[in-house]
């Protein structure tokens, strides 16, 4: 990063191809349809090039700076329009077993639904600790709040979605 | 570390012990006791739910977007940093987060004072004299006087 503050473009397009993937799923995770999702993460990459100097290792990191812009992003996006991201722009599944991957694939959307279902703050959470892996720590920097707080959203969370699933966890 | 913690850590980051806080030598402690009979129900719940979560998958980044984003930010020209330096102005507050906590504080602690100060009487005793006066004036009819 201290080379993309010097206007290193090689250093820029490393992060970039480094950081887009996780910052994509990120943003389809809570909940952004997929060509908003790359919209999102191609706004908080052009912010990051052209306000490179403010940039300070104090702030938590490269991965934590730029998440939090993405989540806030995607706050923003899904308070100005409301949508049905369930739609036929869904990528097909391979179909190895067509009533297995069906079956699969019902479940996933009923998990997907729940957990769009929860408190942004609570869904944030979850995405980015449990699928995106971020420490605690980097999390709570994402979202501002201290880790003990950051837990309670994650016990939240969890606590949610066992009784929103209790049918399926019931088959598992 | 006390039990409930550790119940705490299955009910927040679920049961694989790779997404616990990140502190080597607790990870390999707190693994070891994971593994113990005593977390059993804790455990396979949290089991039963990370395998459900597991389930969702999305799909993966298009491979144009990294090069698109490299594309269009590498156009742009770079704000300098003098450019974005806070304005002299403008005050910024140090350990802005610790503020609202520390006003509250310093509220409760005035009003506490206040109240010790000023509030003494709220609770005491109506003085003597006063209720035998109020005795008095209601007996005062029963011997004549006005």
């Amino acid at each position: 990063m201290e080379r993309v503050v010097l206007g290193d473009h090689g250093a820029f397009s490393q992060l970039v191809r480094r950081h887009t993937p996780r910052m994509y799923a990120i943003a389809r995770r809570i909940g952004v349809v997929p060509t908003e999702a790359e919209e999102i993460v191609q706004e908080a990459f052009l912010r990051v090039w052209v306000n490179a100097a403010t940039w300070s290792p104090q702030k938590g990191g490269f991965a934590v700076w730029l998440g939090r812009i993405v989540v806030n992003l995607c706050i923003d996006r899904l308070r100005r329009d409301r949508y049905e991201p369930w739609g036929d722009d869904e990528p097909p599944m391979p179909t190895a077993d067509l009533e297995s991957v069906l079956f699969q694939q019902q479940q996933a959307e009923q998990i997907a639904r729940a957990v769009e279902e929860l408190p942004m703050r609570q869904r944030t959470a979850l995405v980015l600790c449990y699928y995106e892996g971020f420490s605690n720590a980097e999390a709570a920097g994402i979202l501002e709040i201290s880790v003990s707080a950051l837990e309670a959203l994650l016990v939240r969370a969890r606590r949610s979605l066992r009784e929103r699933l209790a049918p399926l966890i019931g088959t598992y | 570390m006390l039990l409930s913690r550790f119940k705490h850590y299955f009910a927040a980051y679920g049961a694989d012990t790779r997404r616990w806080p990140k502190k080597r030598y607790e990870i390999w402690r707190w693994r070891r006791l994971a593994a113990s009979s005593r977390f059993n129900s804790e455990r396979t719940e949290a089991e039963r739910l990370d395998r459900l979560l597991d389930l969702w998958k999305v799909e993966a980044a298009p491979e144009r977007l990294a090069r698109h984003i490299c594309r269009q930010a590498l156009a742009l020209p770079q704000r300098p940093k003098s450019a974005i330096a806070a304005r002299s102005d403008v005050i910024v507050w140090p350990f802005a987060s610790y503020w609202p906590g520390i006003a509250s504080f310093g509220v409760a602690l005035v009003m506490g004072c206040l109240l010790g100060w000023y509030g003494s009487g709220i609770n005491a005793a109506p003085s003597e004299d006063w209720l035998n006066t109020a005795a008095l004036s209601t007996l005062a009819g029963d011997f004549g006087e006005r």
